[in-house]
């Protein structure tokens, strides 16, 4: 005997519960068509105060200069690399998990794909900002780019800040196109449903004329998966490229070859985590129940796990390594960051990243929606403190006469919680106005879109494409 | 549909020439180990590395199978289950290399431990006690997993009972985490620790990278053949093909990936205890190697299999596959014998001699043990999905 | 020449028919094909998998567009670095050669990428004649449907084979509903 899919209870089912498409449209178009509720209201104006503290902070440093942060000799880079590295790490989980499910032909994607490529680009936004506003100079930031000038000066291109400004933008764009190309069938949807002329004439000029055309989805699934494959390799890039910004370096406990795998592994992770916060929230307060299903939050567990491991098993080769080289200031990088002053920020690290996400071992856990939220936020605290972990290593350098003590000031923490609001502002909008999940894909992967839909089960499904 | 349909009674042959093979390289083992027996240690380590990556690989293959639930898999995972399980049969054939103590790791002599500073400073490591305990839990480790997997997998040929590949997914699990770090430790030991100054915390990765490329080559050919002797074109897909080809491709992008970060972190830095080990690498004919890898394992196959005609061409992805596994030798070779050989690459008899000593031992254990059962895990509960998914690609071909 | 009233008249798009499900269509296609029509589409919410084959379409030309895209985007990358470093700026940084290629990798990729993302969705959207504001199809009420649970075969005038009433009964034989005429 053979089982089938259907009866194969190794395999689950990767579908919505519903059959219907008409129910999988109104599921998903009507948050964005009725009135926004009051909790939402309320979430956006609050988001706005946070986003406004930041502009306020961003001010007060444009006026008073990079002095009012807490960077100082030994540690130059303070809580505003911590953030940037943590935004985009953030960020590349998004379309990471986008592309890379997409080119596995996991189909369960549909759930996530749509939240966690707007979670990418409102991430990358926040990460962009403080690179954009530590320069000290900010009118003459567009220094950072081949512009030419009458000074015929131009950046260092053997500089890794200088890739990062290529890679950053290059990912902010490219994530902005992923994005946009798997709404435009979807706003096409929004724009046949629109009620009212504003609604109707806005989408119709972001749908840009889409009728469904057979002959234009076949241009379009293949730009789309030509998109997907080259996304891949971007989001590795990128965030190895924001490694190099430590690790082309010769301080202890920064250069070290495994970084830029690592730095992935660890984006990925944190994205995976911040993807499935927001998600359970979504789930609950806009009930999508039937698209979100329990067994792709398992999934979702279960790559935290996976992920997890690997930061551990990097957290474990670099201690392995620095004892191994025999290297002493290595050594003492590792043992300081361990036992030094920040040890607790260490220690903090371990129990978020390596021992919190180990819980994913129990079937239990990966199915407790309050306690998978909990290690959700368990792990970008962590996350946020693998960074902070790696900034502060600066604060006992070569020379132990200027060895010192770094504390954040107002500002850094200010502006760094306001962050938090131009997210959220973002993300918000995006809830409301925007499709929330894939509508066209969504449809596309269940069992009824499939034109043998009902043909006898062993016959192969793409066989009768095939044979032509 | 019967189910003798999926009980394949053709046979892979060649058993008894690579058992020849394996005879006459042992002799010449012999012959070569008299000439010189640095040579014939550098080219025997080099030679068994190369065969026990394809093995460490396939068991990495398989349990990421089970791991992923993958059903796109379930007809060629016989032959990735099949060469793990000559993983036991690889520690015997590595009794040699045990055997050559200090003309393999330098350290081993008494001399340099009690002298050279730095190894001194690692004792705690590099001691020879805890080195041959760490050589029998790996080895020990990877016989348990890798013949687990094979007889359970065997063992559901006959029962079908689909609670086997539950139990193999969780299993699955355990040797993950048991072969990223033996795997790692085991490159770190007997291919790093040739030369014991150096470190790189992405050695262990570099390896496995090259190892999974080699695994997806080995995997593709033998299924090749497999689909030539058998004839059942429903079995071994194209689609098989293809999506292999793809994860080759992609692997191969992997390894690129971490061979160029461990070269640019170390190059840009340029910390004398690091670069010595690129500066090892350019020193007379090496460097024709170290300049030869981007272009020949990378960029060629690269433009080579990007192309779906040639992933769904059987052929021209064949080619490919002995093209990249010669790639994977070389890099070994270039990893492994700059610490024998300063003065320049050394190609001579007693690396033909073990490269047919181990490959032939290796591959006739090989078709032996994958003839002694059906070739397909046929009681596999996704055998089905396996013989209809579908890769998305629409084409003309007729299945 | 002066404008007559019969050149302003609405003139025949194609004539639509709507199929129940993606299986329903994807037959009524294989019919369509097979009777020799070229103009013609098909349209739904989602893309049904092996219509493409149905409708006997031929390959995508997406990736020449991305192939190009990103050697453009390469070699630019690239170019701009060895020239900036060779010939405009020539400064030595860090104890390097003045052109260090390994340095050159991260801006070489990244416009790679870049410019394929553009060739991706400014090809795609080429290769589809999109964006356009208007399109005859739009003037069909039923239509709308499509970008929901509506599934659509559209055989166009301007097809030789077309002539209202035949290709008003093929659409009808094969399972089409709510059929109309869609002027343009």
């Amino acid at each position: 005997m053979i089982l089938h899919r259907d009866d194969d209870p190794t395999r689950r089912p990767t579908l919505v519960e519903t059959g219907d498409f008409h129910e999988v449209t109104d599921i998903i178009t009507i948050p964005a068509e009725t009135k926004p509720t009051a909790t939402w209201v309320i979430l956006l104006l609050m988001s706005l105060s946070l986003l406004s503290v930041m502009v306020g902070m961003i001010g007060y440093l444009f006026w008073e200069g990079t002095g009012v942060w807490g960077v100082n000799v030994p540690v130059g880079w303070g809580w505003a690399i911590v953030n940037f590295v943590w935004w985009i790490g953030i960020g590349h989980a998004g379309t990471l998990i986008s592309a890379i499910l997409f080119l596995f032909r996991q189909r369960w994607r549909t759930a996530i794909n749509r939240f966690s490529e707007a979670m990418t680009i409102f991430a990358v936004m926040c990460a962009g900002i403080f690179p954009g506003i530590h320069v000290g100079r900010i009118w003459v930031i567009y220094f950072v780019f081949p512009i030419p000038n009458s000074m015929g000066v131009w950046p260092n291109f053997r500089s890794p800040l200088l890739w990062d400004v290529f890679a950053v933008s290059t990912y902010f764009t490219v994530s902005v196109l992923f994005w946009y190309m798997g709404l435009i069938p979807d706003l096409a949807t929004f724009r046949d449903r629109a009620t009212t002329k504003v609604r109707g004439f806005i989408l119709s000029i972001f749908a840009l004329g889409w009728r469904g055309s057979a002959r234009h989805w076949q241009n379009y699934e293949r730009a789309y998966l030509i998109l997907a494959a080259i996304s891949t390799p971007l989001v590795l890039s990128v965030h190895s490229i924001v490694s190099f910004d430590f690790a082309v370096s010769k301080v202890p406990g920064w250069h070290t070859t495994i970084f830029p795998p690592y730095f992935v592994a660890g984006a990925v992770f944190s994205g995976f985590a911040l993807v499935e916060t927001l998600l359970l929230i979504a789930r609950q307060v806009f009930g999508l129940h039937k698209v979100v299903r329990m067994h792709h939050l398992d999934n979702m567990n279960k790559f935290m796990l996976l992920t997890g491991s690997l930061v551990g098993y990097a957290y474990g080769m670099e201690l392995f390594i620095a004892w191994y080289s025999g290297n002493m200031y290595e050594r003492f990088a590792f043992y300081n960051r361990a036992l030094g002053e920040y040890w607790w920020s260490y220690w903090i690290m371990v129990s978020c990243n390596v021992i919190a996400p180990q819980l994913f071992w129990f079937k239990k856990i990966r199915f407790n929606i309050p306690i998978m939220f909990i290690i959700t936020i368990l792990i970008n605290i962590g996350m946020w403190f693998e960074r902070f972990v790696i900034v502060i290593t600066l604060h006992a350098d070569f020379l132990p006469s200027s060895w010192g003590y770094y504390r954040p000031t107002w500002v850094d923490i200010w502006t760094y919680i306001g962050t938090f609001g131009l997210f959220g502002t973002f993300f918000l909008l995006f809830l409301k106005y925007l499709p929330q999940l894939a509508i066209a894909e969504v449809k596309g992967v269940m069992p009824e879109a499939n034109p043998h839909f009902g043909d006898d089960h062993h016959a192969p499904a793409g066989a009768n494409a095939k044979g032509h | 549909m019967s189910k003798d349909n999926y009980r394949l009674n053709d046979k892979l042959g060649g058993g008894p020439i690579f058992l020849g093979a394996g005879v006459l390289g042992a002799v010449l083992c012999v012959v070569s180990f008299m000439q010189n027996r640095k040579d014939f240690f550098a080219s025997y380590l080099t030679a068994f590395c190369f065969f026990l990556a394809i093995s460490t690989g396939s068991f990495f293959f398989v349990f990421v199978q089970h791991l992923a639930r993958s059903a796109w898999s379930v007809t060629i995972r016989r032959v990735s289950e099949t060469v793990a399980a000559n993983l036991p049969w690889m520690a015997l054939l590595f009794i040699p290399v045990v055997l050559g103590g200090k003309d393999v790791l330098p350290w081993l002599d008494k001399n340099m431990m009690a002298n050279d500073a730095l190894v001194h400073m690692k004792h705690g490591y590099l001691n020879p006690t805890f080195l041959y305990i760490r050589l029998a839990a790996y080895f020990g480790l990877w016989t348990v997993f890798s013949l687990y997997f094979l007889r359970t997998s065997r063992k559901q040929d006959e029962s079908k009972d689909p609670a086997l590949t539950t139990q193999m997914g969780k299993v699955a699990a355990g040797a993950a985490a048991v072969f990223a770090l033996s795997q790692t430790f085991f490159a770190f030991d007997w291919i790093m620790g040739l030369d014991p100054h150096w470190f790189s915390t992405m050695f262990g990765v570099y390896f496995f990278a090259g190892s999974v490329v080699l695994q997806y080559c080995f995997l593709i050919l033998t299924s090749a053949a497999l689909r030539r002797k058998t004839g059942r074109k429903d079995i071994f897909r194209t689609d098989h093909f293809h999506d292999a080809g793809k994860l080759l491709f992609g692997h191969n992008v992997f390894w690129t990936y971490i061979g160029f970060s461990q070269f640019f972190l170390i190059w840009y830095a340029n910390m004398p205890e690091e670069t010595l080990f690129f500066q090892h690498r350019a020193a007379g004919s090496w460097k024709f190697i170290s300049l030869m890898l981007p272009w020949c394992h990378f960029a060629i196959p690269f433009l080579y299999l990007m192309s779906w005609h040639v992933k769904r061409n059987i052929v021209a992805l064949s080619v490919g596959c002995v093209w990249l596994a010669t790639m994977c030798y070389i890099d070994l070779y270039w990893l492994i014998q700059p610490n024998f050989h300063q003065a320049g690459a050394h190609f001579g008899l007693s690396d033909i001699a073990s490269i047919l000593a181990i490959g032939g031992f290796f591959l006739f254990l090989f078709i032996r043990r994958l003839n002694s059962a059906n070739l397909i895990p046929s009681g596999d509960p996704r055998l089905a999905d396996c013989l209809t998914y579908d890769n998305g690609v629409i084409t003309n071909e007729q299945h | 020449m002066e404008k007559t009233i019969s050149d302003v008249k609405p003139k025949v798009f194609g004539v639509l028919a709507q199929f129940a499900s993606p299986k329903d269509v994807y037959h009524a296609a294989e019919k369509v094909r097979d009777k020799g029509y070229k103009k013609w589409d098909v349209h739904s919410p989602f893309p049904i998998h092996g219509i493409d084959g149905a409708m006997g379409l031929g390959d995508s030309r997406m990736g020449w567009i991305a192939l190009f895209s990103a050697m453009a985007g390469c070699f630019g990358g690239f170019g701009l670095q060895y020239w900036i470093n060779m010939f405009a700026q020539p400064v030595v940084i860090g104890g390097k050669p003045l052109n260090p290629y390994p340095a050159f990798v991260p801006v070489t990729f990244e416009p790679g990428i870049l410019f394929t993302a553009f060739g991706c969705l400014i090809g795609m959207l080429v290769l589809n004649g999109l964006p356009r504001w208007y399109h005859a199809l739009f003037t069909s009420k039923n239509f709308k449907k499509f970008s929901d649970d509506g599934f659509f075969i559209c055989i166009e005038a301007r097809d030789p084979r077309f002539s209202l009433n035949e290709t008003r009964k093929l659409l009808e034989d094969i399972g089409g509903r709510n059929i109309e005429v869609v002027e343009d």
